[in-house]
């Protein structure tokens, strides 16, 4: 997972890899674990999703509905295609709040 | 925690080549009549392929499979007469997928121009039909597009497009209501309910209505679970199976409910979402994310939207990460050397049964060590029978495990029907292929190495064997021949025989050619078998013309020298009666153990394969002969043969030196025979091989090593090398002769 170190995380965006898969789930949450444990508005960038499955996709709207219950917000920086594609074919854009 | 479902691509490719035998096998018997039983069977063959490959993304395989599959369904019906045109074509399209499967086995995604002609074919064919009934297929036929006139449930994937009327609402079709709720196991299985929905889209439109009031909180959540679930709704006239077959790889971990719902009932439902103009691209790109009553409008704007649907396949396209191919290729490359194999659970449970024996008798024999005092042979005798049931244990452990890996020859002979039948139309013949002993079981190596020489004999059969029909009429046959193919056990080994009632081996012929060949002088006295084993001889052929089936010569030598590397032979004999010619092929059941001769030379003990000797023989002076006081030969009979001195070719100081102290050891390899010189023959047994490359490095002459019952470790002669480093050693020690002189 190529993500912005944790420290940074409230002023970068984190930015997800290409593939979202089971495999880098672990390193993902752990991301996100740093990510909501800051307790301030997030920043992502899902520009460069080609692929995404929906263990990612369960995550992702887990970790946006913590920071909705700590009063802060998740910001789409970009999101691709692909990653909206999924989203929709799960229903789970409108969650996301990751609408194109 | 990381899942490859690549890794599971091995078991599709071989349930694919299953389902292809299965479908090839079917299709041959059409040709005797249509048998709904039958065409039932090649469906579900073609089905399976069909679900499998979706699930794997391999859409080219899944997308011609359907149209080979629309067909099939067609003839099913009665809808589609069985004609020899039709079955041919069906075959070709068997063909064209197992290249694709090929191709994708060995990621390649070259274009085949084959693939598009054949679908194309098939295509026609369709339209043709739709032709013939227009009525019954149009109102849906309208929906699916002009140019396709496959059924609605059909055309939807293939086209790639939901089943809509002109003006965009969906088809007046039933549907089903799904009601998916994964298991928290669901994803760590390799499941992806993404996956699934996206060939759900290619059976008709679907819409997804998702559930996450079960998902946990962040902090409490554990990723690999399944927390979410699903009401969708498919509409289309779809049948049940197809849409279970999405969901087969998941029954087991989720609850499913499928109910169909009526195209009244649809109606409503459809009357209700937003502006119908949008509706088409809407449906294409991006499920109404609430449930079908409500129809919420995207967020995406509809020109985007359209976009989007306008593309062929959104969801193949997502399947294909860019990045996949990477991973992949290592697997190829991994899978090129181990190879797989499918083995029946009997077989493991004996192993696990035969293992679970060992750990007893070890157990017993423990508690026996334990318990032997020093000095006294007190439960000695039990120590005794322990050693005996370990023995037992031991080879029934090593049969079980020699099972695993035997597959019946029925895996070979499969290919054989349309061979056959594609040979004899070609060669204007008629021939009817008989097959007996098809479960018999070999090692799945020796099946491996045997198929390319069994396909050449039954070649040559159907093309010098097998008269054509004025021919056999002429000579009083039936017009039909008979090729038969048998295989049996025999002691240790596997038997194949190769039978044709057709012109037989003509003695003269051979002998004349062979005579021309120079490889025989023109009054020698040979035996009919020594007659026919010309045959054999590199280059040897009696055809007069050359046919792209046989005759140029090239193939009884190497189906000889085939066999021979296997640890067999092959002979070829005119049956009794004049009828016809029986080529017999004798095999070990398995190349992981050899009979062998256990012969000593000095302290050292080597072993020969027996099938390699002619006979042993204890030496005359008289008899031995030198030649430039370099090579030694020996008189057997009418023939000199070349002694190999074997502690002198591998370099040892060990071993008798004075020929008529040791004995000589006849073997044969591709026609040649030369006489080992030994010391002594110590008995023969059966040896485990064990890989000298590996363990060690390769050595000319040595084909492995075993370990013999008092640890010691015995090498195996490799006669062929053997005889090639004699004859090498010869040439330099020429050589070395000349250039001294």
């Amino acid at each position: 997972m190529t993500a912005t170190g944790s420290d940074e995380m409230t002023a970068e965006a984190l930015v997800l890899d290409e593939a979202l898969t089971m495999s880098d789930l672990e390193t993902l949450y752990e991301t996100l674990k740093c990510v909501a444990a800051t307790e301030q508005d997030a920043s992502i960038d899902a520009s460069a999703v080609t692929s995404v499955d929906t263990a990612s996709l369960q995550l992702l709207l887990s970790f946006v509905r913590q920071l909705d219950d700590n009063g802060c917000r998740v910001n789409w920086c970009g999101v691709s295609d692909a990653f909206v594609k999924t989203a929709d074919l799960l229903d789970l854009t409108r969650d996301l709040k990751c609408a194109a | 925690m990381s899942i490859d479902l690549s890794e599971f691509h091995d078991i599709f490719f071989e349930e694919c080549t299953e389902g292809l035998s299965v479908m090839e096998e079917g299709l041959l018997t059409l040709d005797k009549g249509a048998d709904v039983e039958e065409i039932n069977a090649i469906f579900r063959a073609a089905h399976s392929i069909k679900g499998g490959s979706a699930s794997f993304g391999f859409t080219a395989i899944s997308g011609f499979t359907h149209v080979m599959e629309t067909l099939l369904d067609e003839m099913r019906d009665g809808r589609r007469e069985v004609t020899r045109e039709i079955v041919d074509l069906l075959l070709e399209s068997v063909d064209v997928l197992r290249d694709m499967v090929t191709a994708a086995r060995e990621e390649d995604e070259s274009e085949n121009q084959r693939t598009a002609e054949v679908q194309a074919k098939l295509e026609r064919v369709l339209a043709g039909q739709a032709e013939a009934e227009p009525e019954a297929e149009a109102p849906a036929a309208a929906g699916a597009g002009s140019d396709s006139a496959a059924s609605p449930a059909e055309a939807a994937p293939e086209t790639e497009e939901p089943v809509q009327d002109a003006d965009g609402t969906p088809a007046a079709a039933a549907g089903w209501k799904i009601s998916f709720a994964p298991h928290e196991s669901l994803l760590r299985s390799g499941n992806d309910p993404a996956r699934i929905f996206r060939e759900l889209e290619r059976l008709g439109r679907l819409e997804v209505a998702s559930d996450s009031a079960d998902l946990p909180l962040f902090n409490a959540i554990t990723p690999e679970n399944s927390y979410l679930r699903w009401d969708l709704t498919l509409y289309g006239d779809i049948a049940e199976a197809d849409i279970r077959e999405l969901f087969s790889w998941v029954e087991d971990e989720c609850d499913l409910t499928l109910t169909p719902f009526s195209a009244v009932e649809a109606v409503p439902a459809e009357s209700e979402p937003a502006a119908p103009a949008a509706a088409p691209a809407e449906a294409a790109a991006a499920p109404a994310p609430q449930a079908v009553p409500e129809s919420v409008a995207p967020d995406a704007a509809p020109a985007e939207v359209a976009e989007v649907a306008a593309k062929p396949s959104p969801a193949a396209a997502e399947t294909e990460p860019k990045a996949a191919p990477k991973p992949a290729a290592k697997k190829q490359a991994s899978n090129k050397e181990s190879g797989s194999i499918r083995v029946g659970i009997d077989k493991v449970d004996a192993l696990i049964n035969m293992v679970g024996e060992l750990v007893i008798t070890q157990s017993m024999l423990s508690q026996i060590s334990s318990n032997l005092e020093e000095g006294t042979t007190k439960n000695f005798d039990k120590l005794l029978d322990g050693i005996t049931q370990l023995e037992r244990n031991t080879r029934e452990l090593q049969e079980s495990v020699l099972q695993i890996r035997m597959l019946p020859i029925s895996f070979s002979f499969s290919r054989f029907p349309r061979l056959v039948r594609d040979l004899s139309k070609s060669m204007g013949k008629q021939i009817e292929l008989k097959m007996t002993g098809e479960h018999t079981e070999v090692d799945k190596t020796v099946l491996e190495k045997i198929g390319d020489p069994l396909v050449h004999l039954v070649r040559n059969s159907l093309d010098h064997g097998i008269e054509t029909p004025d021919v056999r009429r002429e000579k009083g046959k039936p017009e039909t021949g008979v090729l038969e193919l048998c295989a049996y056990h025999e002691g240790g080994d596997i038997i194949i025989q190769v039978k044709d009632d057709g012109a037989g081996l003509s003695r003269e012929r051979i002998l004349g050619k062979a005579v021309e060949k120079g490889l025989v002088s023109e009054n020698e006295d040979l035996s009919d078998e020594r007659v026919y084993n010309l045959i054999f001889m590199p280059g040897f052929s009696t055809a007069d013309k050359i046919s792209d089936v046989s005759g140029r010569g090239v193939g009884m030598d190497v189906v000889r020298r085939n066999v021979r590397d296997l640890g067999g032979n092959v002979t070829i004999n005119n049956n009794a009666g004049g009828a016809g010619s029986t080529v017999t092929i004798r095999l070990p059941l398995t190349l992981a153990i050899l009979d062998g001769q256990l012969v000593r030379i000095g302290q050292e003990t080597f072993i020969v394969s027996l099938v390699s000797i002619v006979e042993s023989l204890q030496m005359k002076r008289e008899m031995i002969n030198s030649i430039t006081g370099q090579s030694e030969l020996y008189r057997v009979r009418d023939e000199y043969i070349p002694i190999i001195r074997v502690n002198r070719l591998f370099g040892t100081r060990e071993g008798t030196e004075d020929l008529l102290d040791g004995l000589l050891v006849v073997v044969e390899s591709d026609g040649q025979r030369v006489g080992l010189f030994v010391d002594d023959l110590l008995g023969q047994q059966q040896v485990v091989i064990k890989s000298l490359e590996t363990n060690f490095k390769q050595i000319q002459g040595i084909s492995g090593a075993t370990i013999l019952g008092d640890g010691t470790v015995a090498l195996i002669m490799d006669v062929p090398g053997l005889i090639q480093k004699h004859f090498e050693s010869c040439k330099r020690a020429d050589s070395g002769r000349a250039a001294a002189a």
